[in-house]
């Protein structure tokens, strides 16, 4: 599903060597490492995130495509739910609305049981769905940011930090969540908890 | 405990703004008397020479330079109440009849002038900003040259060029000669002498409000909300109108009121340069020949329909922002 | 002033250019009655004739020549922009800081006035000004100075506010200093703004007069290039044989290139 070999991100003062990585459908991958030892950069070059340093590799195929050719077309296969999700909500839409935009745009219709199921799953209330982000916490946001995402049936989820969503949450909820979620999409979770890691990833590698 | 009784916003609004109508009311009737070597103080002077006596006498009686201050205003203010906006020099008619006359062509021209405007300046401003790269947008340049070039000058231009010269469009008036409301083709007729002037300006028009967005678009393209709407796989269409207009929107809105009173100054320019029967060509009248009753009625019109227009504008903003973005719906 | 030319050299070409053609401007404005063949007020010559080496923009209706014309715009539109622009930028620079730094009942007052003065249409309010006072050039630039100075106001204001928070100020402000202590301390930091400013308010100046000449208000002996164009436009045979190409374009491209040029210097710093 996912090759990537020889990555390597270029800053002005350093350069940091990833190990390559053959990621087969349906799996589920963490990549553990502490902060700062460029986690999200690569989850970001993959996303076509600008950043600050220059993304250079040997291969890197997703579903067989070179990535670096994809351009736009790649979201319709990933999902990227970043760590930080305050402000990756627009603050004049309702969540309903985001929801709506979001199904539109994939081309899937909008199914009331399906929605209310994976709601649940990540303890957000269906009436938030009428709320603007104004009005959610700090966690329902990430939480429901972590919902659009799976909503649009990506092949591949890239998740980055996902334990910031901890609030009510607990771990384990996530981790039941991911794991209903694997199999039938593949799954890449950058965290710095080995805790999670461990409970919900067939593989980790350490940057 | 006592409640505090809110003032609504509504309330404090409406207020204020008939403060300022009174501010203007006032201003309007001193201005003239407060410039010095006017022609309010100088009655009998080299202007009475020019001007019948019959015209000066209702000078004298709707102006009255000889009672004091207070009572000049009292005057004034109950012939304002009266519609009574003076008797015009140049047309040998009630400034009131004149200038009611031509409103309705300064509306036709300025409302839609306004509407396509800002619309079309939103539009551009938007897709340029969001096209931009590090090298900047290719329209800007142009945008800020168009900008610069005053009003009347573009008016003139084109109606030497295309009026003229190329004989594309009629070159002045608001209808041909001889055409009345009730011959056939009037319709036709009217649209085809509003075109040149509409176009004209919508044109000036446009650039200013159209920087104003694409400024705009910039910051709010920056925004977390907007690329995370790509990586949702929002369509582009759904991701300009309803996470950048948007969010632009509040922020331009309050410059807007302010370009559209510059608009209703370009719409009267546009109407002196094309003879276009509204206010504009009342001032050019107004001016040439030192028609002091016109020009203080057409300042008087002319700023209220500024403050109406701004009035008009904050509501439309209350009524947008009036979703409380923070209140749970069931409040 | 190596300072003034290393600023020079770091703007984009486009605004190099614009210097240069305000530049020339200037140029010409000065030099002109050095340079103009005849004076503006001769009107000896034969009407109407085509340019010719003699007249090298032919001459209007009345028999004057127009390239002397036209140089003699120069020296009105580039001096009273010049004037209007300092008097206007340096007016709202003055209240603002006033306000500022007195707050209070000063500051609510202006404030108020300030708003009142945007929400009406600007340039009505200016002609109407320059209607009823007696026209010559001084009550121009006095009407057009009068108005514009709003938008200075506004925008200095709040550059101001802030200022006033800062450290260094405050500082001043307690070991008591008198308004013009403070006044020279903010000097500094406001000559950026007040210079853009002064630019864009000579761009205003400009607009403005030629648009007062064009309706006939102002000085009717001040041969500016908004009367130059007037009399153009007046002139009812403007169109046969061509007439128009060196009676109204010459003043119309000296407007426009003053007003471009301008406008594209200060573009994206206010």
């Amino acid at each position: 599903m996912l090759v990537l070999e020889g990555a390597r991100i270029q800053y002005s003062h350093l350069t940091l060597s990833y190990p390559d990585m053959h990621i087969a459908a349906g799996e589920f991958v963490g990549i553990s490492g502490a902060s700062g030892c460029g986690k999200t950069s690569l989850l970001e070059a993959l996303v076509g995130r600008d950043f600050r340093g220059e993304f250079s590799c040997e291969r890197a195929l997703l579903v067989g495509r070179d990535i670096r050719m994809l351009g736009e077309a790649r979201y319709r296969l990933l999902s990227y739910c970043p760590q930080f999700a305050q402000n990756a909500l627009n603050p004049k839409l309702t969540m309903r609305q985001h929801l709506r935009l979001t199904l539109k745009g994939n081309g899937l219709s909008y199914d009331q049981e399906k929605i209310e199921v994976l709601l649940e799953r990540l303890r957000l209330s269906v009436t938030l769905l009428d709320h603007y982000p104004a009005m959610l916490s700090g966690g329902q946001k990430q939480r429901f940011v972590l919902f659009l995402c799976a909503v649009k049936q990506p092949e591949l989820l890239i998740l980055d930090e996902p334990s910031s969503a901890l609030d009510v949450i607990t771990l384990r909820d996530i981790v039941s969540f991911l794991t209903d979620l694997r199999g039938k999409t593949t799954i890449i979770m950058a965290s710095h908890s080995q805790q999670l890691l461990s409970k919900a990833a067939d593989q980790i590698i350490s940057f | 405990m006592a409640r505090r009784v809110a003032i609504s916003p509504a309330l404090r609004n409406i207020t204020r703004y008939f403060v300022y109508l009174l501010a203007i009311i006032f201003i309007s009737f001193a201005l003239p008397r407060l410039i010095p070597g006017n022609p309010l103080s100088f009655m009998a002077g080299d202007y009475a020479k020019d001007v019948p006596s019959s015209v000066l006498q209702q000078f004298g009686a709707y102006y009255a330079p000889d009672l004091p201050f207070t009572q000049q205003f009292i005057l004034y203010l109950r012939n304002l109440g009266k519609l009574d906006l003076g008797y015009s020099f140049y047309y040998k008619a009630p400034v009131a009849e004149r200038i009611f006359g031509a409103l309705k062509w300064t509306l036709l021209l300025s409302l839609p002038g306004l509407l396509i405007s800002t619309g079309l300046a939103i539009w551009i401003g938007v897709r340029m900003g969001l096209a931009a790269n590090d090298r900047g947008a290719t329209l800007l340049l142009p945008l800020l040259a168009t900008q610069a070039v005053p009003t009347f000058l573009m008016a003139a231009l084109a109606q030497v060029l295309f009026g003229y010269k190329l004989r594309l469009f009629p070159a002045s008036g608001a209808c041909t000669p001889g055409i009345t409301a009730s011959s056939p083709g009037y319709a036709l007729d009217v649209l085809k002498h509003l075109l040149l002037p509409l176009i004209v300006l919508v044109i000036s028009e446009v650039p200013s409000t159209a920087i104003l967005s694409y400024n705009s678009t910039l910051r709010v393209r920056k925004e977390q909300y907007v690329s995370f709407a790509k990586y949702l796989g929002i369509s582009e269409d759904d991701v300009r109108q309803q996470f950048v207009i948007k969010n632009i929107l509040p922020e331009i809105l309050g410059k807007l009121s302010m370009q559209t009173i510059l608009c209703v100054t370009g719409s009267l320019f546009v109407e002196a340069v094309f003879s276009y029967p509204g206010l504009g060509t009342l001032l050019k009248q107004a001016t040439s020949y030192r028609d002091y009753p016109l020009m203080q009625g057409i300042l008087l019109v002319s700023c209220l329909y500024g403050v109406c227009i701004s009035a008009i504008f904050e509501s439309i903003l209350n009524t947008h922002t009036r979703t409380d973005y923070r209140r749970k719906p069931n409040e | 002033m190596s300072d003034l030319w290393a600023k020079i050299g770091k703007l984009p070409p486009y605004k190099r250019l614009c210097l240069l053609v305000l530049a020339a401007y200037l140029a010409i404005a000065l030099l002109a009655p050095a340079v103009m063949p005849y004076s503006a007020r001769d009107f000896s010559h034969p009407p109407l004739v085509p340019p010719s080496s003699k007249h090298l923009l032919g001459t209007d209706e009345l028999g004057h020549d127009i390239f002397s014309l036209l140089l003699n715009g120069f020296r009105f539109t580039v001096f009273t922009a010049l004037i209007a622009g300092f008097l206007s930028a340096t007016l709202g620079t003055a209240l603002a800081f006033i306000s500022a730094y007195c707050g209070g009942a000063i500051d609510t007052a202006l404030h108020f006035f300030a708003s009142l003065f945007l929400m009406v249409p600007e340039l009505i309010v200016i002609m109407f000004i320059a209607v009823f006072a007696r026209p010559n050039l001084k009550n121009t630039i006095l009407a057009i100075v009068f108005f514009s100075w709003v938008r200075v106001y506004q925008i200095m204001r709040a550059k101001l506010q802030d200022c006033l928070g800062n450290n260094r100020v405050v500082y001043i402000l307690s070991l008591k200093g008198n308004i013009l202590d403070v006044a020279r301390a903010l000097f500094l930091d406001i000559l950026p703004i007040w210079s853009s400013f002064f630019v864009l308010q000579c761009n205003k100046a400009v607009m403005y007069e030629t648009t007062l000449a064009y309706f006939g208000i102002g000085d009717p002996l001040a041969k500016t290039w908004g009367k130059l164009i007037k009399a153009a436009m007046d002139y009812p045979n403007l169109y046969y044989d061509a007439v128009f190409l060196w009676y109204l374009v010459p003043p119309l491209v000296a407007v426009l290139g003053l007003v471009v040029s301008l406008a594209l210097l200060v573009s994206g710093e206010v």
